[in-house]
């Protein structure tokens, strides 16, 4: 009898626990009117048409694109001859590289971000320490671990390319006399480049230095067409949009809108990935492990005061932008909050953009709800994010909700590969 | 001939009643101190809404409703379910009207409860005043 008693006992606790992990608590099935309101402000049709950059005059040129998308995919931009800025933007996997690190010429720092409606942020990198999409080109060019060449060189790159030469011109005007020596030259690299670079005159500097950011502002104009496309989500927030009903079973299965339910609820992902973009473009600490073999990351604490004094931003000479256009980098936060804080990524195309965080740290979306679920605290500063006591059953079913952010980007195939013309020519 | 006149006539129709709208419009937010100073915030995004930086012009008055002219005015704030501030750091200007400013780089970037702290201090006297409201 006791036996008996007992194995009922166990047995009861088994299917416990097995509900708390695997059964849904069934939900209700309408929307209030402000998760409507919210559930609308996510889709994608709701996106407004992307900001211009007054700090780039040719952002929008047609021309400055397709010479931009030659430039992408150039590895002649490159210290070895073997790295493009597609080599780790790679248009097949949403212009990330699936590795944990970004791997240029050397393995980098950080994990490489999409570049999906990137152009819509006003800050750039992980921690925003460059202010407009044409001032971050910029910097893997001469980033020894990444591209590997200098400003010189790739001025002659251009010089020497009568393509190139023709299409630069057309855009900003006669290409300035390159000078022939030294081979290379840049205020930013190793000693011997540094010291090629004050051996020219200032007037020559500033030449070189206004070339390699038109550069930066073409490869801009390309990066301003890579666009995400309408997923099922997008989908199903239409179909809603005149009527409250939760549309069961059609567009989106009942685990996905429950974790619709969650993901704008109880799992408070909304309050950073809002709007269009599943973006606020912000910086917060969350917590994150940081990177093997680093210290934390300062993350915008530093980003802030490197763009700051960064000679291609929005207020430096080589922009086009008035002083009252830079809104975004004069009235900027810098504060001790910021200690930590790294960029909201787009959740749009999210599952086939693995591994996540600012060094690769979670290898699986997964894995990312897990972290913000116990919100462990933060090496330095505080987690921005509180616990959040899903149970698996709700981690697994925002996870299905999160996957329906992806569909084919909403950018012309021709963009997606390198420019025809530029393979025929090589 | 008369078409081109009628369709110029309703065009002109039109943008003479946007530009009353604009005139006559509501402040997006707006709230009076203890002392009775009231504060009408016109917002360059009209309605409200995250993640744009923006500007808005304020109208202050005092409490005997005369325009109050140069005024200190700072604004603190952030979302108090959250434990965070606004996410950019706004500044005023006080412009050439009577009583009227501007507060430029402001932006909201999560949906939810805001509260603005705005403090204005005159002839010594520092005042606040809290508004709350929905993104």
């Amino acid at each position: 009898m006791m036996k008996k008693l007992g194995l009922s006992v166990l047995l009861l606790g088994v299917a416990l626990v097995a509900a708390w992990n695997f059964v849904a608590i069934p939900g209700s099935y309408s929307w209030s009117a402000e998760e409507l309101q919210l559930i609308n402000s996510l889709s994608i049709e709701r996106l407004a048409p992307l900001p211009a950059d007054p700090s780039n005059r040719v952002a929008d040129l047609p021309a400055a694109a397709e010479f931009g998308h030659r430039l992408f995919f150039d590895t002649r931009l490159s210290g070895n001859g073997s790295i493009a800025c597609a080599t780790c933007h790679r248009p097949e996997l949403m212009f990330t590289d699936a590795f944990q690190m970004a791997m240029g010429a050397a393995p980098g720092p950080r994990h490489t971000p999409s570049l999906v409606g990137l152009s819509h942020s006003p800050w750039y990198y992980w921690d925003g320490r460059k202010d407009s999409q044409w001032a971050q080109a910029l910097a893997p060019l001469e980033a020894a671990i990444e591209h590997g060449i200098d400003r010189l060189q790739v001025a002659r790159l251009i010089d020497s390319d009568s393509s190139y030469r023709q299409m630069y011109n057309a855009l900003f005007g006669a290409l300035p006399v390159i000078p022939a020596t030294p081979l290379a030259a840049s205020p930013l690299g190793d000693e011997r480049e540094q010291i090629n670079w004050n051996s020219l005159s200032g007037a020559q500097q500033n030449e070189v230095s206004r070339v390699f950011a038109n550069l930066g502002k073409a490869i801009a104009a390309y990066e301003r067409k890579l666009m995400p496309g309408a997923a099922r989500f997008d989908a199903y927030a239409r179909s809603i949009a005149a009527s409250s009903e939760l549309d069961q079973g059609d567009i989106l299965s009942s685990n996905e809108l429950a974790g619709l339910r969650l993901f704008i609820g109880k799992a408070q992902c909304v309050s950073c990935h809002n709007g269009p973009l599943f973006t606020n473009h912000e910086f917060h600490n969350t917590g994150v492990l940081s990177i093997a073999g680093q210290l934390p990351s300062m993350g915008r604490y530093d980003g802030i005061r490197t763009a700051r004094s960064d000679p291609f931003n929005c207020l430096g000479e080589f922009s086009d932008a008035e002083q009252a256009d830079c809104i975004e980098l004069r009235f900027a936060r810098d504060d001790n909050s910021l200690v930590g804080a790294q960029k909201t990524p787009t959740l749009r195309n999210v599952s086939w953009t693995a591994p996540y965080m600012h060094g690769g740290q979670l290898a699986t979306l997964a894995a990312v709800l897990n972290h913000y679920n116990e919100a462990p605290l933060s090496m330095l500063s505080h987690n921005e994010a509180k616990p959040l006591a899903l149970r698996p059953v709700e981690r697994r079913q925002l996870e299905a909700f999160i996957r329906t952010l992806s569909a084919p980007l909403a950018t012309e195939p021709k963009w997606l590969a390198p420019a025809v013309e530029f393979t025929q020519s090589n | 001939m008369l078409q081109k006149i009628s369709l110029m006539a309703l065009l002109l129709g039109l943008s003479l009643l946007t530009l009353h709208a604009s005139e006559a419009r509501r402040a997006d937010l707006q709230s009076t101190t203890d002392s009775g100073i009231s504060v009408e915030i016109y917002s360059q995004l009209s309605p409200l809404e995250i993640n744009r930086i923006h500007s808005w012009k304020l109208v202050i008055h005092d409490a005997a409703g005369n325009p109050l002219s140069g005024a200190e005015l700072t604004l603190t704030g952030g979302m108090p379910d959250h434990d965070h501030g606004i996410p950019t750091l706004p500044q005023f200007t006080e412009r050439a009207d009577a009583g009227v400013y501007s507060l430029q780089g402001i932006r909201f970037h999560m949906p939810g409860k805001w509260q603005i702290v705005l403090s204005i201090t005159n002839a010594g006297e520092t005042e606040r005043v809290l508004i709350d409201f929905q993104l």
